[in-house]
């Protein structure tokens, strides 16, 4: 498994982002958020596999796959269709990436005033 | 291997063999407690997508072969026959396929069931179903496809 530190992302700025840069944003946006889920522990195979054509569909399904896995909500399938046919993928799994950063931040060093 | 981990995995086949439920009623095969020991080799998904891509979907006939060939082989019987599917697909013009991926998720249900793999939930057949409507059969068949090695993964561990 990869060892990498995940980053907070506002989804709302991944969303604008994708709009501004004419959805290339989007695809860099997949590629981190891909090794961010195998850095947690998905079985999701290389990004390249994006500029195949049906591959990708099956690169799209292995992301979704990931994500169910790591988010235990819903089952691969039905996550499979809601993020192919609306565009919702950034919103659920940057959500899911910022939980995780938010629960694995060390606790804010306790001042001598608070402890006082 | 030492004659302790040889029963051990037996035991395991034992437990997974007798599974406590079934997906929504189906039927488990007849013959569910003879899986066959055979090693299978699991399917590089993305060569086969490519091969069928440049082909122009002649690969896709091979593909179906293999698939049918492994579910048979770790349902230990006969449940899809090739050419049964292959003359009935053309004479429907696709509709039997699409009752034949229902069929086949369903199977994949209980494979899951008895190797104690995570199950898909009850809708699974039915949105493989309405992705093959749609027309997406290759995607279904690479959603299958991709349980069927993780399926086979455990099997050949099982196995080994």
């Amino acid at each position: 498994m990869e060892k990498r530190e995940i980053k907070f992302k506002n989804p709302f700025l991944v969303y604008f982002f994708i709009f501004a840069s004419f959805g290339i944003y989007g695809l860099v946006w997949q590629v981190k958020a891909k090794r961010d889920l195998n850095s947690l522990g998905a079985d999701i195979p290389t990004s390249w596999l994006l500029l195949l054509p049906l591959a990708n569909m099956y690169w799209v399904y292995k992301f979704v796959d990931g994500y169910t896995q790591i988010s235990k909500k819903g089952s691969t399938v039905g996550n499979f269709l809601l993020f192919a046919f609306l565009p919702v993928a950034p919103y659920f799994v940057q959500s899911l990436l910022n939980e995780h950063v938010s629960n694995n931040e060390p606790a804010a060093p306790i001042s001598h005033a608070q402890a006082a | 291997m030492n004659m302790f981990q040889t029963m051990n995995q037996q035991h395991q086949l034992v437990m997974h063999k007798q599974p406590n439920s079934t997906y929504g009623g189906a039927p488990l095969p007849q013959n569910y407690s003879t899986a066959s020991t055979q090693q299978l080799e699991e399917v590089n998904i993305v060569l086969y997508l490519v091969l069928s891509f440049f082909t122009l979907g002649l690969f896709y006939l091979v593909w179906q072969y293999k698939q049918f060939k492994q579910c048979n082989v770790l349902l230990g019987e006969d449940h899809h026959g090739y050419a049964k599917w292959f003359i009935l697909s053309l004479i429907t013009f696709g509709l039997y396929h699409m009752y034949h991926e229902y069929k086949f998720s369903q199977d994949i249900i209980v494979l899951q069931e008895k190797y104690g793999l995570r199950v898909n939930g009850s809708e699974y057949p039915l949105l493989c179903l309405l992705i093959s409507v749609f027309g997406f059969f290759l995607m279904v068949d690479f959603i299958h496809q991709d349980e069927l090695n993780k399926i086979i993964r455990k099997h050949n561990e099982l196995y080994r």
